[in-house]
């Protein structure tokens, strides 16, 4: 995406938009977690057998698991037996067939969001799948993808359809015991996207999911699973977004992408969840598990991301480059504001000869918000040639903003070359000064600086999304600058 | 946690029992008086805390288990007397003192007769702690780190002798005081302690020099105090013996206007921990910081830096190297923390490291932490092995490929050392010199 001004404009100045709430008649569990909601959401989804025996051993692995405390963030306890696992507006039990058969209330609340499904789909050529709440509620463009032999579905349906392909590679990257946070959504996860692409096929579009919560007091878990087959290509996208509330909501997703021989995945995410008020009241706990497996020699993912909401993020989207000059990147820029917190960054495992990656982590703090970089390169004695480079810079907007770097490099192979550079600063009163001598406002003038320090990831996004990336990118930086 | 870090800490707790028996049995009768309260305090803290464990994220890659179970067992070893021909060996082998003055401790005990401090300037003390009244032992306490972490509170709890230097204000001493601590290879865990005060606007160079053969235990600590103005150039120079475990602390506490230039090297010991913590707590406080460190064979390095920029116009330079070869291992973890309203701050870090065999290990951690925003930081850090284009350069120039990398390699060390050259020529030849014995092979 070109750095116009006008990108900035979405950073700075502009309440949270996407905080109204849809009125819709929800199918609602008491909130509480045991074996039998387990159960339950297990059988409102129709599962096969293998499905609710991998959740419950999930569930049985959890209940032994300590919450992790090794994040940089204060957060209060969260009470999981306050949460409702699952949540469904009610008509959706049979289940829309097409968009005309979708609730007109929800088709409006996707306009209000800016993903007007008949239009983006017949402008962009982007198929996309929405989720509302727990459970996908409508995707579009499905034939259109299936005559190129492409999968894209709501995860519940490619349990019913494809359980051969579920059963092979659901937790085939993130494992049921991986993390608390992972373990606790394999349990109770409700819907996602499936994604299939086989050998050898371009994906003929971009793919594209929106989460949204809307119910109070409910979680949302939903589980990505991307496989690329041989040689195949791969785009896709995911947004998010939540009312405003007071209270503060859990979102612990887990994503696995699977890269083979020569396959290429190209994964963005444009997060903006509620961040909270001010002064830190509400906005969402985003504790998302996101993971590649570069499985196959010449494989490539990139996961590019543009974080702006949440109360909390904690998320560390990585790659295991297994494969033989496999490559992994990683393009982020986070800005936090008001009382905002993230804990994020990217784990690049060599262990493929020839492999390599490339980090750029962007990150903006501003009020008294708190984000901390924690990366980790680690090379294995296998990976022969490897190579990564990190560029991790942080600019501060204000004198209680903070910005922390933790970056881990274990390094076990005298052929890899690992480089790790990172800067933080803040915008300097001379580069401000030589904006406005040639007649810039200070507020431009700070527009146009922070757009060319995100440049660099911002030229990541998919062409097709720079127009959703500026609407979502609404953070508020409003009362930080000047 | 993986099975063999619980092992490490099994065997970490098991040693903590014994340690705790060793205070008991009461072998610190030679102790001076003024420090029996500090001891107690700072046992009673160790107790508490005991050894770090793995999962404490300062120990992520670095085990204590062998400098614990190394403890408990010579912790209850009685001193014999010193191996005086062992020692003038080690000494005979150091750089003859430009200045003439060196403090000798061998085994953690001053020794009056292999010292020399004729050549003190005025304004210089230099105090023993063995000889020390009590006034001046309370003196020397109450600017000493006591329990500040569990290394520090277990040599405090065992400290029997150490060297307090202070320098009067506006004195300035040319000559370097050389400060060794030597270990005869018996079976003692030696807790050397070295506390030093710099007047202010007094200028000092002082170096902390281990030396040591056979099985040695050292588990050190310094305290550094610079008040305003006051310049201290100070090089830790840790050459003990590749069996013996090496671990270190030093604090040091920066006035307004202070600056410290510190140079610490590691060429010894199996498994070589050191800590050293600089509070800029004036303004304007500066720190230079240089590290170098070679490990061999299956020896472990690890070196942690932590500068607290706490108040505005504070700056921080850190330069570390290290040299790893064979199946040893070196850890870096250098970290910037910029406290709320030190605004006007600079820091930069950077961390290089040669990486010489397939079996050997670099673990790099440069982190920043920072909670104001008027502030200039950076880090980097590479690992890498010797860059072709280099080796070729000097191919082209006939030089055989063998020579080219070791001198690649000398040249690689040879800049941290060329730090010390400008204030201490002789000491920086020597430092050439050791550094080239210890050179690995990379002639394949």
């Amino acid at each position: 995406m070109s750095a116009k001004n006008s990108d900035v404009e979405d950073l700075i100045g502009r309440k949270y938009r996407h905080g109204f709430v849809t009125d819709i008649e929800s199918d609602t569990v008491p909130p509480g977690l045991d074996e039998d909601v387990i159960r339950l959401i297990s059988k409102k989804k129709g599962e096969p057998q293998f499905m609710l025996d991998w959740r419950l051993r999930s569930y049985r692995h959890w209940l032994t698991m300590r919450e992790p405390d090794w994040a940089k963030i204060n957060l209060d306890p969260i009470d999981y037996q306050g949460i409702s696992y699952y949540s469904a507006p009610k008509n959706s039990d049979d289940g829309p067939k097409s968009l005309a058969d979708v609730d007109p209330k929800l088709l409006e609340t996707y306009d209000k969001l800016g993903i007007p499904l008949h239009e983006r789909a017949a402008l962009a050529g982007v198929a996309v799948d929405a989720v509302f709440d727990s459970v996908s509620v409508t995707t579009t463009f499905r034939e259109k993808l299936a005559e190129a032999g492409v999968i894209f579905c709501p995860f519940s349906d490619a349990v019913q359809d494809h359980p051969e392909l579920i059963e092979q590679y659901l937790g085939s990257v993130v494992p049921y015991r991986d993390n608390f946070f992972a373990t606790l959504n394999s349990a109770v996860f409700t819907d996602g996207s499936f994604v299939y692409i086989p050998k050898g096929v371009r994906c003929p579009m971009e793919l594209s999911t929106y989460f949204r919560i809307n119910e109070a007091n409910t979680g949302q878990f939903e589980r990505t699973l991307i496989i690329a087959d041989e040689g195949s290509h791969v785009s896709y996208l995911e947004g998010c977004t939540a009312p405003m509330r007071d209270e503060n909501q859990l979102h612990a997703a887990v994503v696995e992408l699977v890269a083979l021989g020569d396959a290429q995945i190209k994964y963005s995410t444009v997060q903006n969840w509620y961040p909270g008020d001010e002064e830190g009241r509400g906005g969402i706990y985003n504790f998302v598990t996101k993971r590649a497996d570069c499985r196959g020699a010449n494989s490539k993912v990139s996961w590019t991301q543009v974080e702006a909401g949440s109360a909390i993020t904690w998320k560390y989207p990585s790659c295991v480059l297994r494969g033989e000059n496999s490559v992994g990147e990683f393009y982020s820029v986070a800005v936090t504001n008001n009382m905002q917190q993230a804990d994020t960054g990217t784990k690049m495992i060599h262990i493929g000869a020839n492999s390599r990656s490339t980090i750029v982590s962007k990150g903006i703090s501003a009020g008294r918000a708190q984000q901390s970089y924690r990366g980790l390169v680690k090379i294995f004695p296998t990976a022969r040639n490897a190579r990564n480079h990190t560029q991790c810079d942080s600019l501060l907007i204000g004198k209680q903003s903070g910005a922390h770097t933790f970056p881990y490099m274990e390094i076990k192979n005298p052929s890899a070359v690992v480089e790790h550079e990172a800067t933080t600063s803040t915008i300097a009163d001379d580069q401000l000064f030589y904006c406005r001598q040639r007649g810039l406002t200070e507020e431009d003038a700070v527009n146009m600086i922070v757009n060319g320090f995100c440049k660099d990831v911002f030229r990541e996004l998919p062409m097709e999304f720079a127009v959703e990336a500026q609407a979502l990118l609404n953070v508020s930086l409003e009362g930080a600058v000047g | 946690m993986a099975t063999a870090a619980k092992i490490r800490d099994t065997r970490v707790t098991a040693a903590l029992a014994t340690v705790a028996d060793a205070f008991g049995a009461g072998s610190d009768a030679a102790a001076p008086n003024w420090l029996q309260s500090s001891r107690e305090k700072a046992f009673a803290a160790f107790l508490t805390t005991g050894f770090p464990l793995a999962r404490s994220e300062d120990w992520k890659y670095t085990s204590l288990a062998g400098f614990a179970e190394r403890s408990a067992e010579y912790l209850h070893n009685r001193p014999t007397g010193d191996d005086d021909t062992t020692v003038a060996a080690l000494l005979d082998a150091l750089p003859h003192s430009e200045g003439g003055i060196r403090i000798v401790f061998v085994n953690g005990r001053y020794r009056p007769d292999l010292s020399t401090a004729s050549g003190a300037a005025t304004g210089v003390v230099l105090t023993p702690y063995s000889t020390a009244d009590d006034a001046t032992g309370r003196r020397i306490l109450d600017r000493q780190p006591v329990d500040d972490n569990a290394l520090i509170a277990l040599n405090t709890a065992f400290l029997v002798d150490g060297l307090a230097i202070r320098v009067a204000d506006g004195c300035r001493v040319d000559e370097p005081i050389h400060v060794v601590f030597a270990s005869d290879g018996q079976p003692a865990a030696v807790q050397p302690r070295l506390s030093i005060e710099i007047g202010r606007e007094a200028d000092a160079f002082i170096v902390q020099h281990h030396i040591g053969t056979g099985k040695g235990l050292t588990n050190a600590v310094t305290g550094i105090d610079c008040a305003e103005q006051a310049h201290l150039f100070f090089v830790r120079l840790q050459d003990e013996s590749t069996q013996s475990i090496h671990v270190a602390n030093q604090i040091a506490h920066m006035a307004t206007g202070s600056r410290l230039d510190g140079i610490s090297i590691d060429f010894g010991a199996q498994l070589a921990r050191n800590d050293l913590e600089v509070d800029l707590s004036g303004e304007r406080a500066h720190a230079n910081l240089f590290g170098l460190f070679m490990a061999s064979g299956n020896r472990h390095v690890d070196n942690h830096l932590r500068v607290d920029h706490r108040m505005p116009n504070t700056s921080s330079m850190e330069n570390y190297r290290g040299i790893v070869s064979d199946a040893a291992r070196g850890v870096f973890n250098g970290k910037i923390i910029v406290h709320p309203g030190a605004d006007g701050t600079d820091a930069q870090m950077s961390n290089r490291n040669l990486l010489l065999s397939e079996r050997a290990e670099i673990d790099t951690k440069p982190e920043l932490e920072i909670y104001t925003d008027d502030v200039k930081c950076a880090h980097g850090s590479t690992t890498g092995r010797l860059d072709a284009n280099s080796i070729f350069y000097l191919r082209a120039r006939g030089i055989p490929e063998a020579d080219a990398r070791m001198m690649l390699v000398a040249a690689f060390a040879q800049e941290i050392i060329d730090h010390v050259r400008s204030r201490a020529p002789t000491l920086a030849t020597y430092l050439s010199h050791r550094m080239s014995q210890q050179l690995p092979d990379v002639t394949q």
